[in-house]
């Protein structure tokens, strides 16, 4: 609701103007206007899975290091990656990794300046996508059957 | 590029060493063509992450700390790979 005073005689200059200098500037683009599409969550998602991956890294670090300073270390690490939560955690770095690998091959393409008619898009879009999820499930499946 | 096969090979070998003792273990991580691809796979790891979420931070951060987190970043991810390194050197010629 309007304040009556600003509504009636005063000019709108002298209200707004204040208001406008403390509110920052718009940034563009002004990504909570568009619909998400397939095309922009795999660039989003792409940078997110590459971080989630970095992480990983980080993991593949103390996996070592914990293998390098001894069995007692190295037990502790395997006991939290074989636990319940261990698990949801390494099965979100294999697909974070999958996901990021396929888009990042997307990309190769892409810099071979091949694939970019809208069609092409979206059918290397949604190959990564089908792609992440059959190699993760691929990798778990070998892991928790094959090698039994 | 490279990291397509390094990073294969080493998700193909955690799930194949998945059920391995420590013994088995450092037993492979001790094989000459083990080291040298682990190595290899430190380094291009994280020059990747280096290179990569450095683009992330010069895109969100618009402040003054745009430099100092840049800097960090190499820093911890140089440190991170040094690390990774010298575990796998000791676990080859010691452990």
């Amino acid at each position: 609701m309007a304040d009556e005073s600003t509504r009636n005689g005063q000019p709108a200059a002298v209200s707004i103007a204040p208001v406008t200098r403390i509110r920052p500037r718009p940034l563009s683009p002004n990504i909570q206007l568009y619909r998400p599409q397939l095309t922009s969550v795999l660039s989003i998602a792409n940078r997110i899975t590459g971080v989630i991956s970095s992480l990983g890294a980080v993991g593949l670090v103390a996996w070592l290091a914990a293998a390098a300073s001894g069995e007692p270390a190295w037990s502790g690490f395997r006991n939290a990656v074989v636990s319940l939560p261990g698990q949801l955690v390494l099965a979100g770095f294999t697909y974070a990794f999958f996901l990021h690998l396929c888009a990042g091959i997307r990309h190769l393409v892409w810099d071979t300046v091949h694939g970019f008619e809208l069609r092409m898009i979206y059918i290397s879009g949604w190959a990564v996508v089908f792609a992440s999820v059959l190699l993760t499930a691929l990798a778990w499946a070998i892991g928790l059957l094959a090698i039994a | 590029m490279a990291l397509i096969p390094l990073s294969l090979w080493f998700v193909a070998s955690l799930i194949a060493h998945s059920r391995s003792s420590y013994g088995e273990l450092i037993a492979w991580l001790k094989t000459p063509a083990t080291v040298i691809l682990m190595v290899l796979l430190l380094i291009a790891s994280f020059h990747h992450t280096a290179t990569g979420v450095r683009v992330i931070i010069e895109d969100y951060v618009h402040s003054s700390w745009r430099f100092a987190f840049v800097v960090s970043l190499q820093l911890v991810s140089l440190a991170l790979a040094a690390a990774g390194i010298l575990s796998v050197l000791k676990i080859a010629f010691t452990g």
